[in-house]
């Protein structure tokens, strides 16, 4: 069934470079990755002409592999008869300053969804109806869920993680002071991640 | 006014009076709270130590029971709150994650490792949940500290700042 | 004198001709001299009907809500970051404590997203308990659901009753597994503790006392006039909204759409079992509107009998055997991404696992219901007055742990 939606996909959008990734060794689930450029026209197509219609978007999930961020839509379909669910991926490359549009308008749920995939992993989405964080709090700095993020051991006047209840030798993603912060985003900002 | 028999009298009267009905705040935060709920319910009772009042706002409360994992967002407003109850008040901590952060002490870049870096405690009842019976375990604990209070015998401040 | 007065006070005075207004005014229109403007409360992260923390900024035109704004966020425990640094095994006592009044079913759903990935066999005894502690588990949920709904209403007596017999399930999850709330007995390959002939009559007769104290609770909180006032008619949620908004679970199934995973997708053991799907509508006898707060709490009474019923077949046919399947000491899944989900008390539960051949999980990141459903919130909310939104967030059901991760 996944391999027909494809087929239709690449005919309609020829630029959107449909790809089919299967799974490496065999157990697990399949998913469909496009470009971010035409994710809202892909999306548009899924929800209203598509055979399956998909009328739910369940969750977006965002991964950080170190070279790219990769952002996964789960669309699922709730007819009776048949129920279907399909993962939607998008790869973008740059670490720095990571956007794509929102699809908001066509599915609310989008709406807190790419909140949290902002607030965790630092992607802005575009023309989004109420921008900001939605877990941590609006003053956070760094995004929580990257693989290169350090913790701050100071927030607000509070110690997050005290001297004498930590083994602080050991912990190497707790950073004492601001500076450090800066010089270790500058590092990775160098390094071109 | 010095020690005597009769201000020692009255001091154990007062405290009597105090441990034995300490009104608690509902301040349940995570899973906690429902063995604070199922404490207070007909199995568990917690009525009967005079502790069934939970009330919902600070300036009544005498006793804040904290359950659950404190955030860093939710930080600040334990402290206004425990600021807002009224003297002679008290903090008993519920659970690993009020004690010193439970579960989530290690990668917990929002949790706050433990309730007693924004408001003092007196009485720690460990567990992840605690039991019905550890909760009145510490209830009781905390009712033998009132009782030895020196009220009139000894100016007290407590919880200055 | 009353002249004086009046040049003195003259400007406090609203500059309005008296009669005029009273002419004029009806409930609704304001005259244009008069200053109104939107009060902004907060349904703080601490109020006394038990969700939860979660904050709700109300925007309130007189009583009557105009704008609803939750912010989540106050129990954000960072359960995503810890599950990228242990292994699979030490993953399941935090999954536990997401939505810890339904333990059980995030732990079957986590157990069978890895097992699906690793391709192990779970021993046919092992899957009857798995579906029997399920369904223990549902009831256990939708008694507390009930319990507080009755108790943010203003009724004191159904909390004591629900939370009487919710006392009963515990005690048979204690003897199972050790711990009242969070049990980390759904394992990998299979279940923790064996249950025992003597807990198989304790639930016997548990389920026929159950079924009587069900009769009971209509008779004390369906029927009674001043539930139904509240309940009835208020924050409909109708089909297309549920759609939009990605909403499953009761409050699907209280706007009418015949939707659950247990008999679309099965999973466990429920494609061999007889039971029927509540949904709102199908009991007009009860009243208001398909896909009120009505309706709502009724699918989960319905779903709590058709839980009963499936525990009676389940205890029938129960074989002997192993509990635990075969799976390899230190858990390696290969390489590869899988979403699965599951049906939980409150909703569908789906586990997005990322997994690059190592002993932790790359990234899992979890779907949680609840989270979908306080979204839900800013488009029922205005209009309603602040008592029937109270009624509205109550019958939502939500579970802070699960919406903040």
């Amino acid at each position: 069934m996944l391999d027909e939606l494809v087929q239709e996909l690449k005919s309609k959008f020829p630029n959107a470079q449909v790809q089919l990734h299967n799974p490496p060794e065999g157990v697990g689930s399949s998913s469909i990755e496009i470009t971010p450029q035409s994710l809202r026209e892909v999306c548009f197509y899924l929800r209203d002409q598509s055979p399956l219609k998909f009328q739910v978007l369940q969750v977006i999930s965002g991964i950080d592999y170190v070279d790219y961020l990769e952002v996964c839509y789960m669309l699922a379909n709730f007819d009776l008869n048949r129920s279907y669910e399909m993962i939607l991926k998008v790869k973008l490359s740059d670490r720095v300053n990571p956007s794509l549009d929102s699809v908001s308008d066509i599915w609310p749920a989008a709406n807190w969804q790419e909140r949290e995939c902002y607030d965790m992993l630092g992607v802005v989405f575009k023309n989004h109806p109420d921008f900001r964080r939605i877990l941590c709090p609006d003053d956070w700095e760094g995004f929580p869920l990257r693989k290169d993020y350090v913790a701050a051991k100071f927030y607000n006047g509070m110690q997050v993680y005290p001297d004498h209840k930590m083994n602080l030798e050991e912990r190497s993603y707790i950073i004492h002071s601001k500076s450090q912060a800066e010089e270790l985003q500058k590092k990775s900002l160098a390094k071109g991640l | 006014m010095q020690d005597g028999i009769v201000l020692t009298k009255v001091d154990e009267f007062l405290s009597w009076g105090r441990k034995n009905s300490l009104w608690p705040m509902t301040f349940g935060l995570a899973c906690c709270a429902i063995e604070m709920m199922a404490t207070g319910a007909n199995k568990y009772d917690l009525e009967r130590f005079g502790c069934g009042a939970f009330m919902a706002t600070p300036r009544r409360a005498d006793l804040m029971i904290v359950a659950g994992t404190v955030t860093l967002k939710m930080a600040t407003r334990v402290r206004t709150l425990w600021e807002q109850m009224a003297e002679p008040k008290y903090v008993l901590s519920m659970g690993s994650c009020a004690n010193k952060g439970g579960p989530y002490w290690q990668h917990g870049y929002h949790v706050l490792k433990g309730v007693e870096e924004v408001v003092p405690v007196d009485v720690y009842v460990p567990g992840c949940p605690p039991r019905p019976e550890a909760l009145i375990e510490g209830i009781m604990t905390l009712q033998k500290k009132i009782a030895s209070e020196r009220l009139l015998r000894k100016k007290w401040i407590k919880h200055v700042g | 004198m009353i002249k004086e007065n009046d040049k003195q006070h003259e400007h406090l005075d609203h500059h309005h001709d008296e009669e005029e207004v009273m002419e004029d005014y009806e409930v609704g229109t304001k005259p244009e001299s008069l200053r109104s403007e939107l009060l902004t409360l907060n349904m703080g992260p601490q109020h006394p009907a038990t969700h939860g923390v979660l904050r709700i900024e109300i925007k309130t035109d007189s009583e009557i809500v105009a704008e609803a704004i939750p912010h989540i966020g106050y129990l954000h425990r960072c359960m995503e970051k810890h599950s990228e640094n242990l292994d699979y095994r030490g993953i399941i006592p935090f999954v536990d404590r997401m939505d810890y009044l339904a333990s059980i079913s995030m732990e079957v759903g986590y157990a069978l997203t890895v097992e699906k990935m690793l391709g192990t066999e779970v021993p046919a005894r092992a899957t009857f308990i798995r579906t029997l502690v399920s369904e223990l588990q549902r009831i256990a949920s939708h008694l507390v659901a009930f319990g507080t709904y009755a108790l943010d209403l203003g009724a004191f007596t159904p909390f004591l009753y629900a939370f009487d017999q919710r006392e009963k399930i515990l005690r048979f999850f204690e003897e199972i597994s050790g711990a009242r709330l969070l049990y980390n007995y759904v394992w990998i390959g299979g279940v923790w503790h064996d249950i025992t002939e003597g807990q198989i009559e304790f639930l016997r007769d548990f389920l026929d006392e159950f079924e009587k104290e069900l009769d009971e609770y209509h008779v004390l909180v369906t029927s009674n006039s001043i539930f139904k006032d509240r309940t009835k008619d208020v924050a409909i949620i109708d089909l297309k909204t549920c759609f939009e908004y990605g909403a499953t679970g009761p409050v699907l199934r209280g706007a009418g759409y015949r939707w659950d995973l247990r008999k679309i997708q099965p999973y466990l053991l429920y494609n061999q079992l007889e039971f029927d799907i509540p949904v709102g509508g199908d009991h007009p006898q009860v009243g208001g509107v398909v896909g009120d707060c009505l309706s709502r709490y009724y699918v989960r009474m319905c779903e709590m009998r058709e839980s009963v019923k499936i525990i009676r077949q389940l205890i029938e046919k129960i074989p002997a055997g192993p509990i635990m399947g075969k799976v390899p000491k230190i858990i390696k899944l290969p390489k590869g991404e899988i979403y699965m989900r599951t049906e939980c008390p409150r909703g569908e539960l789906g586990y997005h696992l990322v997994s690059d051949g190592g002993k932790e999980p790359y990234r899992l990141k979890v779907k949680s219901p609840c989270f979908t459903h306080v979204s839900i919130l800013p488009k029922i909310g205005p209009g309603l007055m602040i008592a029937d939104f109270v009624a509205a967030v109550g019958s939502i059901d939500i579970v802070l742990g699960e919406v903040d991760r």
